[in-house]
């Protein structure tokens, strides 16, 4: 069993967990934890939220996650991502949520 | 339930012996590991986990493993607290996360490592002339005491794109800030950050920027 394991299994885990309850929001992974993961040093997420007072929200209920792991998270509202591209610039996987429009 | 810390180290241990330049690593107690290299002698790291990193902290595990050559923190979203880097420095320890940690390999010396974001935005800071004095808060947090005017806190936030949610966490997490600096050369504010920072009385800067307004 390689290193990537067992975060990758409990962070999709949280993260079903949380599509169920917010389903309208998307959940990224990107970087080097997805690609290649020999290369890894942090686990980079993204979660696109449709408004600002969900991101707010979302960071709170990632909370454990984020002191048991070495995530890095970026959360962004529909417009940020629209803004900056993030998705396609990052090439990130979906992992949960809707595919986008 | 939190996971053990041996646990942690235990998976540390996997992690870094899947890196390039390692040739083993052996678990020595419950919070550190010896790194075998392909060059240089091995490397011994303490391992924590927590929120925020103090003295108490890097004070145990160098205690219980004088050996050690750097302490990480394995969260990212943890923060080494003021106490904590000076603790380090008092012992001759480096200090950083698992990033660090792999930046250790090709160190030839790994209780001499600082990250290059930091010693890059110390010499710029310490190398300003307004610039009288730094005291390190914590990680990313200095407050700079300068001639002839007041004192300024600065944030350095290192991403590529900063955003509302970054700056609400930072400033969770960090308390209050007068400045934040941008410390990723290609990094930028979304347009929610610009709003969120005037809301927050705060001014977002790229480095050239923060050095002029370190003279007003």
């Amino acid at each position: 069993m390689n290193a990537r394991v067992r975060p990758h299994s409990e962070i999709l885990s949280r993260l079903t967990e949380l599509s169920v309850v917010y389903p309208r929001i998307r959940w990224y992974g990107f970087g080097s934890f997805f690609s290649d993961y020999r290369s890894f040093n942090d686990i980079d997420l993204l979660v696109v939220c449709t408004c600002d007072s969900e991101t707010s929200v979302l960071r709170s209920a990632l909370d454990n996650l984020l002191v048991a792991w070495p995530v890095h998270l970026t959360i962004m509202t529909a417009e940020e991502e629209a803004e900056t591209k993030f998705v396609a610039l990052q090439r990130c996987h979906l992992l949960l949520g809707p595919k986008p429009g | 339930m939190a996971r053990p810390i041996s646990e942690t180290t235990a998976w540390v241990a996997q992690v870094m012996r899947e890196k390039q330049g390692v040739e083993g690593v052996e678990q020595i107690s419950d919070k550190t590991i010896r790194i075998s290299r392909n060059r240089n002698a091995p490397y011994v790291a303490g391992i924590i986990s927590k929120r925020d990193v103090v003295a108490d902290d890097v004070n145990a595990i160098v205690r219980e493993n004088p050996e050690v050559d750097i302490i990480i923190n394995v969260p990212s979203y943890g923060i080494w607290q003021g106490s904590g880097i000076f603790a380090a420095q008092l012992a001759g320890v480096a200090f950083g996360g698992m990033g660090d940690l792999q930046s250790c390999i090709g160190q030839e010396e790994p209780r001499n490592y600082v990250k290059a974001e930091y010693q890059f935005i110390e010499r710029g800071l310490r190398q300003h002339n307004r610039v009288q004095n730094i005291t390190r808060e914590a990680d990313r947090l200095f407050l700079l005491h300068r001639n002839g005017l007041p004192d300024v806190r600065v944030l350095a936030l290192y991403e590529y794109e900063l955003t509302a949610d970054h700056l609400r966490a930072a400033r969770d997490r960090y308390g209050n800030f007068d400045l934040v600096l941008i410390s990723n050369p290609n990094g930028r504010p979304t347009q929610g950050a610009v709003r969120l920072a005037e809301a927050f009385g705060v001014e977002l800067l790229m480095f050239g920027e923060l050095l002029g307004r370190l003279n007003r």
